[in-house]
C-alpha cells in the first residue's frame, strides 16, 4: 500500500516538475518585445527597434497599450 | 533575425510565388482579406482556393494584411516631418520627436537630412500647435533644420508581379518605361488624393479600438475583436458594418509583404514637386501598379507628393536617374530624397488612448516644458 501511495507520489512530483518547468521557460522572441512606459502613456516603442528590422512575418497582435505594429513598411 | 534567415525566408517566399498566389497577393492589395467571395471573384478563382491559400500563406508566414485608415474622418491629418540635428544631438531629437505623440512610424535617415523621417496621424485641430513646438525645437536648436508637411491619407500600392519572371524567379526593372508611363498617364487626380474638406470625427472611442486593432491585422475575427473592445461579437458585427463600412472609414489595405530582401535593398523617402495638378496626377496614376512604391501621398495645399520607395540596392542609382530624367523632361519641378535606416524603425498604431469624451486631447504645455527639460540635459 505504501508502495503504491510512493509511486503515486512520484509521478504527481514528476508531473508538477514539467509543469513548473513550462511555467518558466522564456517566452518566444515576439513576445518579449516590451514597450516602454505602456502605463504612463502612448509614447510607446518597440524596446530593442532592431529586433524590428526583419522581413514582415506574422506574429500575434501585442494586446498591450500603445500597440506597437511590427512592420517596417512606411505608414 | 539574422541576414541568413532573412535569406533563407526569402528563398522560401521565391518559392511559394506561383501565379495563382501572386493572383492573391495583387487581389488582397485592392478588395482586403475580409470579403472571400468578393476577392475570389475579381481574381477568377474558386472562393474555397482562395480561402485555403490565404490561411496556408498566414501560416506560413508569407502573407499579413493591415487596414489603412482614413485618417480625416477620425479627425486626423496625416504629416510628415524630416528633422536633422547637429552632430551628438540624435538621441535628443529621437526624444523630441517621440515625446510629440501621435506619430505611427519613424525612422533614422540619411541623405539631404541626416537625421530622423517622422509620419505623424496628429489630430488636425492641433496641426498650429505642432508647428509652433516644432518651431520652439528649432530655436532651441535641436533642430539645426527640418521640414514638416500635412499630407492627405497615403495611398497604399497593391503587391504587383509585372515586372517578375515566374521562370527565372527574378524581377527586371523597366523603369525607363516607366518614365514613358508618366508622360502617357492620364491627368486626373486620383480620388484618394483630393484634400480632405473636414477633420470632423465620425468615430466614438469603441470605434477607434476596433480601428486600431485592425490597423495592425486586418484579418481580426469579429470574436477576437469583441474580446480587445469588450463588447459582444454582434456588437463588434454591428459596429464593423454600420460604422467602419458604412463611413468608409477604411481607406485601403496594405499587403505586409516584401518584395525582395531588406538587407540587400533600400527604402527612401521622397518629396516630389510638380508645375501644376495635371502633372502631379500624370506621376501620381504611373505609381498605382509599380513594385517598387510602397505608397503615396499629396501634401496639402501643394502641388507635391510624398513617395515611400523600395528597390533592391543594384536598382537605386537607376532610380535617382529616373527622377532625374523626368526633371529634365518637365515632368517634374524638382525633388529631395532621405534613405531610410530600416534597422532603427518603430512604427506603431493611431494614439487612440488620447481620445476621450470623443475627442482628441493634446497637453501643449506641458510637451513645451519636457522640450526644455530635454534640451537642458
Amino acid at each position: 500500500m505504501n508502495k503504491k501511495i510512493t509511486s503515486l507520489l512520484l509521478i504527481c512530483l514528476v508531473a508538477l516538475s514539467i509543469v513548473y518547468g513550462w511555467g518558466n521557460t522564456a517566452l518566444p522572441s515576439h513576445e518579449t518585445l516590451s514597450v516602454d512606459g505602456v502605463a504612463s502613456g502612448p509614447t510607446t516603442i518597440a524596446e530593442d527597434p532592431g529586433k524590428n528590422a526583419r522581413l514582415s512575418r506574422p506574429k500575434p497582435n501585442f494586446d498591450i497599450l500603445g500597440d506597437p505594429v511590427d512592420d517596417v513598411k512606411p505608414h | 533575425m539574422s541576414k541568413l534567415e532573412d535569406y533563407e525566408w526569402m528563398l522560401q517566399y521565391l518559392k511559394m510565388l506561383d501565379s495563382t498566389n501572386v493572383k492573391i497577393l495583387e487581389g488582397l492589395g485592392k478588395h482586403g482579406p475580409r470579403n472571400i467571395l468578393a476577392l475570389a471573384k475579381s481574381i477568377g478563382l474558386p472562393p474555397k482556393t482562395v480561402a485555403f491559400r490565404m490561411k496556408k500563406l498566414m501560416k506560413e508566414g508569407f502573407l499579413q494584411i493591415r487596414t489603412n485608415l482614413d485618417y480625416s474622418s477620425l479627425g486626423l491629418m496625416k504629416a510628415v516631418l524630416i528633422a536633422e540635428s547637429k552632430p551628438g544631438q540624435k538621441k535628443k531629437l529621437q526624444q523630441v520627436i517621440i515625446d510629440l505623440d501621435y506619430w505611427t512610424y519613424m525612422t533614422r535617415c540619411y541623405g539631404k537630412y541626416d537625421g530622423y523621417y517622422t509620419i505623424f496621424a496628429f489630430p488636425a485641430e492641433y496641426k498650429k500647435k505642432l508647428e509652433e513646438y516644432l518651431d520652439k525645437a528649432a530655436q532651441l536648436k535641436i533642430f539645426s533644420r527640418y521640414i514638416f508637411y500635412g499630407t492627405t491619407n497615403f495611398t497604399e500600392v497593391a503587391p504587383n508581379f509585372d515586372w517578375f519572371d515566374f521562370q527565372s524567379k527574378s524581377w527586371s526593372f523597366e523603369l525607363k518605361r516607366w518614365i514613358d508611363e508618366v508622360q502617357n498617364a492620364s491627368e486626373k487626380l486620383p480620388r484618394k488624393l483630393l484634400e480632405p474638406k473636414t477633420y470632423s470625427i465620425q468615430v466614438d472611442g469603441t470605434d477607434l479600438l476596433i480601428l486600431k486593432e485592425l490597423e495592425k491585422d486586418g484579418t481580426t475575427k469579429f470574436t477576437k475583436l469583441a474580446e480587445v473592445v469588450n463588447i459582444t461579437p454582434q456588437g463588434v458585427r454591428y459596429r464593423y458594418h454600420k460604422h467602419v463600412v458604412g463611413r468608409s472609414l477604411i481607406n485601403d489595405y496594405e499587403v505586409a509583404t516584401l518584395p525582395y530582401p531588406l538587407p540587400t535593398s533600400d527604402m527612401c523617402g521622397l518629396f516630389v514637386s510638380f508645375e501644376n495638378e495635371e502633372k502631379l496626377a500624370k506621376f501620381a496614376n504611373s505609381l498605382q501598379n509599380k513594385p517598387f512604391i510602397f505608397s503615396y501621398g499629396k501634401v496639402i495645399g501643394q502641388h507635391s507628393l510624398v513617395v515611400h520607395a523600395y528597390v533592391p540596392k543594384t536598382e537605386f542609382s537607376k532610380l535617382i536617374d529616373s527622377m532625374n530624367r523626368l526633371t529634365e523632361k518637365k515632368l517634374t519641378t524638382g525633388f529631395l530624397y532621405v534613405t531610410f535606416d530600416t534597422a532603427s524603425f518603430k512604427r506603431q498604431t493611431i494614439s487612440y488612448e488620447f481620445f476621450k469624451e470623443n475627442k482628441w486631447t493634446y497637453n501643449y504645455k506641458k510637451k513645451l516644458e519636457k522640450l526644455e527639460e530635454i534640451t537642458r540635459k
